[in-house]
């Protein structure tokens, strides 16, 4: 079945070759954090409650998708 | 048999003993190392992949190794032995009936050894492949609900903002003081319980359903190429229906949100089983 000289080589051994091989072949990505952020007014700085307008500000009418221009 | 055919079956039974011996070796070390792997890289799931690739290869290498075997080298020598056991008996003028039943009946017994043995080791190796990840899932979850427990703040009046301990992406939150739209991101190990935990974590919930339709399946598979049979089709619907159950409610427990497609993830592993499994 098998040759005698041609013994496979010990499982330690071959595990440990993969393991290497999959931490050295593996792109390294960065991995975002947790984290909490708020879209602020680019005109006044105010934050934008719950349930209003998301085009215009509420606070100071600032338009945040302008239009543009023909 | 002669003295030949016996040391063929002890040679065959011995490279049997030492395939599986190698394999559970094998995929029972990985179990041990690969979770740890998650430990040692930061809770980074590329590299636990990886590493599973490999031995997912070198595990399917030694089941392969079985029928290979076979057909090269153990099928060749009984049909040695064969020719030359026919050979003494024509010279004999003895009928070649007898030899030719106990023959083949030997021959048979011996091939289906080896079919048998890539049949337990292909369910082990899924066995090993879903314990596995799921060990690692739950290393992941645990780690995901430290970070969701964690003190988060509003961003625009730094009160303290409640997040969900059940959802995995980034979702917005009121902060009940200031009424402010804070968009709340996990981060990528969080993110990471719903693309690599959340399956091992449900199969393993389902696998005893699962091994039920899986005999089921090669039962209905086997008798259709036999000619009639007892198992319908319908049969092997309902035991995947029974799985599949089990697999979706076990994912809901994990992430609730899953509810809202329960019926449309049913219906369409059903269809998927109809079109593909059952018609193949």
């Amino acid at each position: 079945m098998e040759n005698e000289n041609d013994q496979p080589k010990p499982i330690a051994s071959s595990l440990a070759n993969i393991l290497g091989k999959a931490m050295a072949s593996s792109v390294k990505f960065d991995q975002q954090r947790p984290a909490v952020e708020t879209r602020k007014c680019g005109g006044c700085g105010a934050a934008r409650p719950e349930g209003t307008d998301l085009s215009a500000c509420d606070f100071c009418g600032f338009e945040f998708f302008k239009k543009a221009s023909p | 048999m002669n003295q030949e055919a016996t040391n063929l079956q002890q040679r065959w039974d011995s490279f049997l003993t030492k395939i599986d011996d190698r394999f559970q070796e094998l995929l029972t070390q990985s179990a041990t190392i690969l979770p740890q792997l998650l430990d040692y890289q930061d809770f980074d799931t590329l590299p636990f992949n990886n590493a599973w690739t490999g031995i997912e290869s070198q595990a399917k290498d030694l089941i392969s190794k079985i029928d290979q075997t076979w057909a090269d080298k153990v099928s060749k020598d009984w049909e040695t032995i064969q020719e030359t056991e026919e050979a003494l008996l024509v010279k004999a003028e003895v009928s070649l009936e007898d030899f030719h039943q106990h023959f083949y009946a030997l021959y048979y017994s011996e091939r289906d050894k080896g079919y048998l043995l890539m049949r337990k080791l292909e369910k082990d190796l899924r066995n090993y492949e879903i314990s596995t990840f799921a060990a690692a899932g739950r290393k992941l979850q645990a780690k995901a609900q430290e970070i969701l427990s964690g003190n988060f703040s509003c961003s625009q009046c730094m009160a303290q903002l409640p997040v969900q301990q059940s959802f995995y992406r980034s979702y917005y939150q009121v902060c009940l003081y200031c009424q402010t739209t804070n968009t709340f991101e996990p981060g990528t190990i969080a993110r990471n319980i719903e693309h690599f935990a959340l399956h091992p974590l449900a199969e393993e919930k389902a696998l005893p359903a699962y091994w039920q339709y899986w005999e089921l399946l090669h039962q209905y598979k086997l008798q259709r190429e036999d000619g009639p049979g007892t198992i319908a089709e319908e049969q092997v619907i309902n035991a995947f229906t029974t799985y599949v159950d089990v697999y979706l409610h076990a994912r809901i427990a994990i992430i609730p949100d899953y509810k809202n497609r329960y019926e449309e993830d049913r219906a369409g592993k059903i269809a998927h089983l109809r079109r593909n499994t059952l018609c193949s």
